[in-house]
């Protein structure tokens, strides 16, 4: 008999508020560096309010650049013209994080390198195995260089050796996404297309957008201060059962379950039909109980590479959205990417079956209060 | 506490990603069936690129040959690999990786005596680049675990076998490094296969406990070809763990190629050779010093246009001399494992490597 | 004399003493009891440190003069060989090590010249009638002391890139010189090494070349599953 094991992926649920000091939401966001794709679902609106695209990473472009050595992000002149001068986000792309290798330079100044075992073996540099493989059997190592540190610089013999190991000799090049926020403003984004455009090519990009109304929907109804109690009922369904006889009242049910909101956010994002007619072949799924109706609602998604600075931006422009207007709560889902080499902070990311790193925050108006729910696949470290 | 935490696996819509559209690892599909017409071929080629496979065999099949030696000549290393070519859709589909989808060739020879197993040293059947056995016999099986010189032992998974799997000849294959195949195509086609290719696999998988297996498609048409997570996944059916079947798409695959490389590159497994000529670019700083010793220059690194600029003129110093001995070699009775044989090769196989 | 008196005394075993000294009295007296008088006579003769051993003589029945002869002979390697230092011995001198201020590239430049030319003149490169075969088995067994080599590919990063010249080789690592004037340690194990005579390049894999380097010069070797560290 075969046993199919559940997946290991894990989605971690916080309930807070954002005036309270021990608050989360500004390191949840800014640690998590490379962000596909950011979507705004809006209840009770007709469409994406001023002050949200105001704050949307819409204008904030970014650089595509094609077949780029690695020795190149190295580069001395490099790492002072940009590395050190703002916070600059590098994502290798079209690699696959499980079998060939990626890089990344994280906005603190760390180059992340994963690399399989044969390109870890001719590189010449000291790395970690990956800690998601079993001990003698890895064929993963993440190999990090710190490009900001004072012994990086030409004629140390840190700076040579990494020049040496990435230059000619191994077929180091990918297509890299770039994107850099400046430290002074006086320098732009056009200086690091500038940089290279005669030797690579350089695509400018601009955000993609796509954005749907809803209209005469159900939304789930939901309580702040219960985050998971339908589990609880559960539990003490099964207390009773024992043959206490406490948690009686609990049958009257004001809120939807966070795990049922978040399902549901799932469906709107792909956008289901959860109309729930029994006879649908795709799918009979319909809006959590208890739900209400609302006229209309918005759902807009930015995809590119996003940094989290932008994000913490629309964060803030949606607090005070929803607190000044009609709305019962929105909700800000941020996907990262499933090939980045790490995904909160310097944790390592790795892509078992789904490269999922996600959260989603549910901003309700009354106390500041949000829920956190956080998505993270099998290889991944718990932020 | 404010912060209320709770940790629970709750099952959750798919969301989308955008950015990836299919799970890619550099997998290998080690057994497409190259006996089929060329446009079914390049079809599934395509197939295997675009699911994301980085390396795929085209296996042909020895024809079995009765005793007059006549037709010793129809199996040829065929150049069908580096000749197919696949559109400009696919390679975008595949694309930075577009250099990394290879193309082996691998020939399968169905073996039922030991008296036949001379035929795996003739020079046509060394030309390929994996060696495949499939025993009929329980005595053939065990001769191939133990003592022949292949790659991949592939049973008849389709019917049911006349013999039953032997530890010891399992463990000793393994030992080896030899590899057992599961095709998981002719499940697709036919119940009855379905039933004994399962069985057949569950039985083999438990005696070599997960080791050492490959799984391949054997597929003739690309509606047969599964994507590699598809294919790790069946191999939860068979009775692999997780990772073992991840592996059986990937790292053993990898392990295999390894191992045929073994077998035709290098002298016992200790040394191999090549020629400065055939060096690329990038390789040149390994022999730097020691050509700086004798005397000679040697350019490092620079755009691969160049390297095979530089490449050419190095052979061109190196003389007619070569050449000759090429010849003269071609006629001595060991031209196998000659030298200039050997990195020959291996440059036909880096030719056939690319897509384009 | 008559012709057959020549021909019988020239057969006989021992000739009969010469009448000359047979009428000397002094020289030759023949002994009533020949035993006593090889005793005697033995005493006379050997050296008196010997004393103790003539007894033993005398009372053998046989002797065989030769027999001395090889046993003298290993009785002389073992002396030697206990002369020549064990090699524990050795490693207390500091014999295998070599003094830093001789760890210097260009002192074995000359070493790799000349291992160059017993490399073309064993391997043959340019004689077109050598066959594949020789050649690898000439490669197998040849001296690799004096050879540039550089690390290409290791399971530990911080050797690859590594190159010198091979100065000494033992069961399971390379020591060689560096440019730098410094000598290093390369393990063989999960070690792929590269090296090059004229235009031929020569890989070696480290994991399957663990022996000494006498050693490798009459082994056997055996096929290994694979070349993968």
């Amino acid at each position: 008999m075969v046993e199919f094991l559940s997946p290991k992926s894990k989605t971690i649920f916080e309930s807070s508020a954002f005036i309270h000091k021990n608050s989360r939401h500004t390191s949840c966001v800014s640690d998590h560096y490379f962000n596909h794709a950011v979507e705004v679902f809006l209840p009770c609106c007709d469409s994406l309010p001023d002050a949200v695209q105001v704050s949307s990473p819409q204008r904030q472009e970014y650089y595509a650049v094609k077949r780029l050595p690695l020795a190149e992000l190295t580069n001395a002149e490099f790492v002072s013209r940009f590395v050190k001068a703002g916070r600059l986000y590098v994502l290798s792309i079209g690699q696959h994080i499980d079998t060939h290798n990626v890089a990344a330079i994280l906005p603190t100044g760390r180059l992340i390198l994963s690399v399989n075992k044969d390109t870890y073996q001719e590189l010449g540099l000291e790395g970690k195995p990956s800690q998601f493989e079993k001990p003698r059997k890895v064929t993963k190592y993440s190999v990090e260089v710190n490009l900001v540190a004072e012994s990086f610089c030409k004629g140390k013999k840190n700076y040579e050796r990494v020049q040496w190991c990435f230059k000619d000799r191994l077929d180091l090049t990918f297509d890299f996404l770039l994107a850099w926020q400046p430290n002074d403003p006086s320098q732009s984004l056009d200086d690091l297309g500038s940089f290279w455009s005669s030797k690579y090519e350089c695509l400018r990009v601009e955000q993609r957008q796509h954005s749907f109304q809803m209209r005469n929907q159900s939304i789930p109804v939901i309580d702040s201060s219960l985050l998971l109690h339908r589990q609880h009922k559960s539990n003490q369904d099964a207390s009773r059962m024992n043959g206490s006889s406490q948690g009686c009242e609990e049958t009257q049910v004001r809120s939807c379950d966070a795990a049922e909101v978040y399902e549901w956010l799932g469906a709107v994002a792909c956008q289901c039909d959860c109309s729930g007619a029994s006879d649908s072949f795709v799918n009979t799924y319909r809006c959590p109980e208890p739900s209400q109706q609302v006229s209309s609602s918005v759902c807009h998604r930015w995809t590119g590479l996003i940094t989290s600075e932008r994000i913490l931006h629309m964060l803030d422009a949606l607090r005070s959205k929803v607190e000044c207007s009609r709305m019962p709560w929105a909700a800000l889902t941020v996907h990262g990417f499933t090939d980045s080499p790490v995904s909160w902070g310097s944790r390592e990311h790795g892509f078992s079956k789904y490269g999922n790193n996600l959260y989603t925050f549910v901003i309700f108006p009354k106390e500041q209060r949000y829920w956190l729910i956080m998505g993270i696949g099998d290889h991944d470290v718990c932020p | 506490m404010h912060v209320h935490r709770t940790t629970t696996t709750v099952p959750v819509f798919q969301y989308i990603n955008n950015n990836r559209e299919f799970g890619k690892m550099d997998t290998c599909d080690l057994h497409l069936l190259g006996n089929s017409d060329e446009n079914a071929l390049k079809l599934s080629l395509q197939c295997a690129a675009r699911l994301g496979y980085g390396v795929v065999a085209i296996g042909y099949n020895c024809p079995v040959q009765e005793k007059q030696g006549g037709d010793k000549n129809k199996v040829k290393l065929p150049n069908a690999p580096a000749a197919v070519k696949l559109d400009g859709q696919t390679k975008a589909a595949v694309g930075v990786q577009s250099k990394g989808f290879k193309q082996l060739s691998r020939v399968n020879m169905v073996l039922s005596e030991g008296s036949e197993t001379h035929k795996l040293r003739q020079d046509n059947i060394q030309s390929y680049d994996l060696l495949a056995v499939q025993p009929t016999t329980e005595k053939m099986f065990h001769m191939a675990c133990t003592k022949l010189e292949i790659d991949i032992v592939c049973v008849d998974m389709t019917e049911k076998l006349p013999f039953y799997f032997k530890r010891v000849a399992i463990n000793a294959a393994i030992e080896r490094g030899l590899y057992f195949e599961i095709p998981y195509a002719p499940a697709i086609r036919d119940s009855t296969m379905r039933k004994n290719v399962l069985s057949n696999a569950m039985a083999l998988i438990t005696l070599c406990r997960g080791k050492n297996v490959i799984i391949t498609s054997q597929a003739t048409k690309p509606l047969e070809i599964r994507g590699p997570h598809d294919v790790a996944n069946l191999g939860l059916l068979f009775g692999l763990s997780e990772q073992e079947a991840k592996n059986a798409v990937s790292t053993n695959c990898r392990a295999v190629l390894y191992h045929a490389a073994t077998r035709r590159n290098t002298i016992k497994s200790v040394m191999s050779l090549q020629q400065i000529g055939d060096l690329s670019g990038k390789d040149r700083w390994k022999v730097k010093a020691g050509q700086e010793a004798c005397g000679m220059s040697i350019q490092e690194g620079g755009d691969p246009t160049e390297d095979e600029g530089s490449g050419v003129v190095a052979q061109s110093l190196e003389g007619s001399e070569g050449r000759a001995k090429t010849s003269k070699r071609r006629k001595s009775k060991s031209k196998r494992n000659s030298v200039d044989e050997q990195s020959a090769m291996k440059r036909t196989r880096q030719d056939s490597a690319g897509v384009d | 004399m008559s012709q057959k008196d020549v021909e019988k005394e020239s057969f006989t075993l021992y000739d009969p003493l010469p009448r000359k000294l047979k009428k000397d009295k002094t020289l030759v007296q023949v002994p009533k009891d020949p035993k006593q008088f090889v005793t005697s006579f033995l005493r006379a003769a050997a050296p008196r440190k010997r004393g103790e051993q003539l007894e033993k003589l005398s009372s053998r029945k046989e002797m065989v003069m030769d027999a001395v002869k090889p046993k003298r002979r290993t009785e002389r390697r073992r002396g030697r060989k206990k002369k020549a230092l064990s090699n524990k011995q050795k490693k207390e001198l500091n014999m295998n090590n070599i003094p830093k201020e001789l760890q210097k590239y260009e002192m074995y430049e000359p070493l790799h010249q000349l291992w160059l030319d017993y490399m073309r003149d064993s391997l043959q490169l340019k004689n077109p009638t050598v066959t594949a075969e020789n050649l690898h088995i000439k490669l197998l067994r040849c001296d690799l002391h004096g050879s540039i080599m550089t690390v290409t590919k290791s399971k530990c990063p911080s050797y690859i890139g590594q190159c010198g010249i091979v100065v000494q080789e033992s069961r399971n690592a390379f020591k060689m010189i560096t440019k730098a004037d410094v000598m290093k340690t390369i393990p063989k194990a999960s070690t792929i090494f590269t090296m090059s005579i004229d235009n031929l390049v020569v890989n070696i894999y480290g994991n399957h070349l663990r022996f000494r380097a006498g050693d490798r010069a009459n082994r056997k070797f055996k096929v290994k599953p694979t070349i993968d560290l």
